[in-house]
């Protein structure tokens, strides 16, 4: 459990900085899915399967990475 | 006390908690996420991108996963699947089934998975999008409240 509650920490960081940082990735990857691993993008892509993709080819753990749709877009959730 | 966040996607602020979601039955696998708090779902939801991201990670084929009850909202009906889950927030974890919905016919939805009331239930939700406080309460902190 240990381990896991790290893992946790670490994965907070990295939606930390992708809030902080979401205006720079907004300019750098306009309607991009990009990866973020260990506060830094590791992958990015037009698409949610390429960058899947790109991930497992370089090694990324795609169960530990955030992986976020940027965009400035109007998109109305109602679920 | 579980502390959450406003994030922000295209033009919305919306209230997400992180998690890790770690499957027993997968030899205790485990999924990093972001949930989106949802008072009005009623179980705790792996959208469909997640649910890729876990088969792909696990070469697990999703349709070999029992089925769940039919998840109906407002985008209309889907077939559902189950997974033995244990949530993982910081000082807190609680064994639920986690609803996977079926991804539909062609391009995934870009919808976040959900904190359904299974899990929110056992909290008081504290939402106050003016300060950023996302906070889920345990019962003694919110019986220590001057309600």
């Amino acid at each position: 459990m240990h381990e896991l509650q790290a893992e946790l920490q670490r994965f907070k960081r990295d939606t930390q900085y992708y809030e902080a940082h979401r205006e720079e990735l907004l300019t750098q990857y306009p309607e991009q899915w990009i990866a973020v691993f260990n506060q830094q993008v590791v992958g990015a892509a037009p698409d949610f399967e390429q960058l899947l993709a790109v991930l497992e080819q370089s090694g990324i753990p795609v169960e530990r990475t955030l992986i976020e749709h940027v965009t400035r877009k109007e998109e109305l959730l109602i679920l | 006390m579980i502390r959450g966040y406003f994030s922000t996607q295209g033009t919305r602020r919306r209230p997400f908690i992180d998690a890790i979601l770690q499957f027993p039955t997968l030899n205790d696998r485990s999924l990093d996420v972001k949930l989106l708090v949802d008072t009005g779902a009623d179980r705790t939801i792996l959208s469909p991108l997640d649910a890729r991201r876990l088969a792909r990670r696990f070469a697990l084929d999703l349709t070999t996963l029992p089925q769940g009850a039919p998840s109906t909202g407002v985008g209309g009906r889907s077939n559902t699947r189950t997974l033995e889950t244990v949530l993982i927030f910081d000082t807190f974890s609680l064994s639920i089934l986690l609803t996977i919905l079926d991804p539909p016919p062609g391009p995934l939805p870009r919808i976040p998975s959900l904190l359904g009331r299974d899990v929110l239930s056992h909290f008081a939700l504290f939402l106050e999008e003016r300060t950023n406080q996302v906070l889920l309460l345990e019962a003694h902190e919110a019986d220590a409240l001057p309600l």
